[in-house]
């Protein structure tokens, strides 16, 4: 312990040497859906402002460039204690400008987190009540009057639904100091608390890589959200969805229809604490069988399989190919933890030195050289005198 | 000797002092209109921009707005996005690229070279794609890469204020990435000076259309070719003021082609640099146009026979002029080795002596 606690004062004294190398980073921050399991620290306090844009199947005006769909959210987040932090997140603004769902939720991690750790594990739980009880975009027609159904951000439900997950990743700096690499894995599910949707309960997996810098990370990042299926085969869903013409509807959704999207991102800091990030999902499902375009006889005529397996209507992962996702993160309190400081200092260490024209030093070490040269010359000047003289006096000394 | 020390630090501190109550705020970054030099902005730093334009088509007239930013991210490495709005109203593409440069690039360099991953973000309704239609249009991502490079002949000893551009581009026009597969070369010559700048730019572009036939081999064989002229006028020291026409000298579209290249354009670009911190290539580019106006201004004032005044001012910026050429440092090896060799040279003067003095002893 105390050994630790030198070691952190140590890096502190260090840091505060170059407190413009001093960036305020959030122990706990993640990539974009993939969660890092440690927490913000004891007693921070976070505030994240996110913007989300997607085009999706908007009504062409002239020249067809659509609107977008921009939703604003807010997300806070604060450290309880060293292994626990606490959250709540929303989406303020959706479809017909009304707000849409709130979340709120927890992080724990293991004790010994103060300092890097290489195996990290934690937890994530969220209770997300989602409020919007309206029919909005759908994906095919596939959702009911209250605005549960497909989107094109995915399968969302009306009401509650809790969703937790399993964090581990690796933080290569703390066993490799020249490689400030972090790796992360989430496993875990999203179950709605309505009865008549728990067979749309889901299954949760986020990977991601980043390179954590000392003023800028990026990222890169695979996640899905996949219905629990208990075979290979797709699922195969029927619903009377009273919000398109009260007629039931069976369709099936193959693994590769689910939301599945590759990330890339990135977060610059400033030393006041301020944080820029970007991301940018890429959709990269695709399409099995039949899809929206498809339904009652053309399923029958061009898809006799599906037909004989009672599918009526047709699917296919028409989600938002892309999504701009652009936020402001920002400490209302903030003390440096133990690990985000070895970070730092690792990170510093590892940084290579900028080449830079010192004028006074070379100014300097010129006329340093050209004195040293001079003196040593007298030096040596006198040397050999006295070595001539002592010679000259034993020469003389032995005649 | 004290003395001259002390008044080359003063000599020191004032032109430090005078280059940067002089300091143009000049991005390392900044290229042309149409291509941007290969080195990054510095790190950290961040230029926000805005684009007007007109463009004039055989079939109509079209103004657009550009809206962007970017950031240096790291030492070699760049994050740039934009939008646009078509017609100053509707949502066009959202581009954003990631460059990076080769390392070594805080200095006068000749020779640059960078490679961008380039994503756009398409809002042109796309039926065409498989799985779309008229009922189910897609927006799609297209991620595609470009390379710049560019020769800056200020690093050479000649100290040309020239600069040449030439980069490939795997997009043209970024609202037809769903219709056509397009290819891009461009090229472009800056003549630089202290604030402002001239250039040219000329480009070929290549389509070749998606919709065709998939079993008919298709071919980049729509093409055309443009030449633009325009400048940099820089406002402050700091803000920029970029303006261009374009003028399509050849095409060769097929009759019932969906894009026929506009004939004329005009844009008009401001660039208001948000966080700066000056890079050590661009304040040595800054002191060679400062020497440089210096030397013309001297030139015009004093007669050559200034005999044995050592201006050092003058020899300081002659210094930093030759750190600029060859990124130099004092080599104190050599002056160690001659110290030495002297040393050696001296010993053995005395040891001709001792053995004199043997002689005379004999």
């Amino acid at each position: 312990m105390k050994k630790t606690i030198s070691k952190l004062v140590f890096l502190f004294a260090v840091l505060a040497a170059y407190p413009q190398t001093d960036y305020k980073r959030s122990r706990g921050e993640g990539f974009y859906r993939c969660a890092i399991s440690n927490t913000i620290g004891p007693g921070n306090v976070w505030i994240d402002f996110y913007a989300l844009g997607f085009l999706w199947d908007s009504e062409p005006e002239e020249d067809n460039l659509p609107a977008p769909f921009a939703f604003p959210e807010l997300r806070t987040e604060v450290g309880i204690k060293n292994f626990v932090s606490a959250f709540v997140e929303s989406r303020v603004l959706s479809y017909s400008w009304k707000f849409d769902w709130l979340a709120v939720g927890g992080k724990f991690t293991f004790l010994k987190n103060k300092d890097l750790r290489f195996h990290n594990v934690g937890a994530k739980i969220e209770y997300r009540h989602r409020f919007l009880s309206e029919f909005h975009t759908s994906i095919g027609g596939f959702q009911n009057s209250l605005g549960t159904g497909f989107t094109p951000e995915g399968f969302v439900v009306q009401g509650g639904s809790l969703r937790f997950l399993a964090l581990y990743d690796l933080d290569f700096i703390s066993k490799f100091s020249f490689l400030p690499l972090k790796v992360s894995l989430n496993l875990g599910a999203n179950i709605p608390f309505d009865k008549e949707f728990v067979e749309y309960s889901q299954y949760l997996v986020n990977f991601g890589v980043a390179y954590i810098g000392l003023g800028a990370d990026v990222f890169i990042e695979y996640s899905l959200e996949a219905f629990f299926n208990k075979s290979t085969d797709p699922k195969i869903f029927s619903f009377n969805w009273s919000g398109w013409g009260s007629t039931v509807k069976t369709w099936e959704v193959a693994f590769s229809e689910n939301p599945m999207y590759l990330t890339l991102g990135g977060r610059v800091r400033y030393p006041n604490g301020l944080a820029l990030y970007g991301a940018v999902p890429l959709l990269i499902s695709w399409n099995i069988g039949s899809t929206t375009a498809h339904t009652g006889t053309e399923i029958k005529v061009n898809f006799p399989e599906e037909a004989a397996r009672g599918i009526t209507d047709g699917f296919d992962p028409w989600y938002a190919k892309w999504k701009l996702i652009i936020a402001l993160s920002y400490p209302i309190r903030y003390r440096q933890t133990g690990a985000e400081m070895r970070r730092s200092f690792l990170l510093l260490k590892n940084k290579k030195g900028k080449k830079k024209i010192d004028i006074d030093q070379r100014l300097n070490l010129e006329r340093n050289s050209f004195e040293q040269e001079k003196n040593s010359d007298e030096t040596d000047r006198k040397k050999r005198l006295e070595r001539i003289k002592k010679r000259r006096e034993e020469i003389e000394g032995s005649q | 000797m004290k003395h001259t020390t002390i008044f080359l630090t003063i000599a020191a501190i004032g032109v430090i002092h005078f280059v940067n109550a002089q300091t143009v705020k000049r991005g390392r970054n900044e290229g042309t209109m149409h291509i941007p030099a290969s080195n990054v902005m510095g790190n950290g730093n961040i230029t926000a921009y805005a684009d007007i334009g007109g463009f004039l088509s055989p079939e109509k007239f079209e103004g657009n707005a550009v809206v962007g930013a970017g950031i240096g991210i790291a030492e070699i490495l760049q994050f740039n996005a934009q939008t646009t709005f078509i017609n100053f109203s509707r949502f066009g593409p959202t581009e954003a690229h990631l460059q990076a440069t080769l390392p070594g690039n805080d200095r006068l360099r000749f020779f640059g070279f960078a490679a961008s991953g380039d994503l756009y973000l398409s809002t042109s309704l796309d039926t065409i794609t498989e799985g779309a239609d008229v009922t189910k249009p897609e927006y799609n991502p297209y991620p595609l890469f470009s390379a710049i490079v560019d020769f800056d002949w200020l690093s050479k000893p000649r100290q040309l204020p020239l600069k040449n551009y030439i980069t490939f581009n795997m997009a043209d026009n970024p609202r037809l990435l769903y219709r056509f597969k397009q290819l891009s070369l461009k090229t472009g010559i800056e003549w630089k000076f202290s604030q402002h700048s001239l250039f040219i730019d000329a480009g070929v572009a290549f389509y070749k259309d998606k919709k065709n036939n998939p079993l008919v081999k298709q071919k980049y064989n729509q093409k055309y070719a443009w030449i633009s002229p325009g400048g940099r006028y820089r406002i402050r020291n700091r803000f920029s003021l970029l303006g261009n026409f374009q003028i399509t000298v050849y095409r060769d579209f097929e009759a019932h082609s969906v894009f026929m290249p506009d004939i004329f354009s005009v844009r008009v670009k401001f660039e208001a640099p948000i966080i700066f911190r000056e890079t050590d290539a661009e304040a040595i580019r800054t002191l060679v146009f400062m020497q440089k106006k210096k030397e013309e201004t001297q030139e015009g004032k004093f007669s050559p026979d200034i005999e044995g005044e050592q201006n050092v001012i003058n020899k300081f910026e002659q210094t930093m002029s030759d750190l600029a050429k060859e990124d130099e440092t004092f080599d104190y090896t050599k002056e160690r080795d001659n110290l030495i060799k002297r040393r050696e040279k001296v010993e053995a003067l005395m040891e001709k002596i001792e053995e004199l003095l043997k002689e005379d002893e004999e």
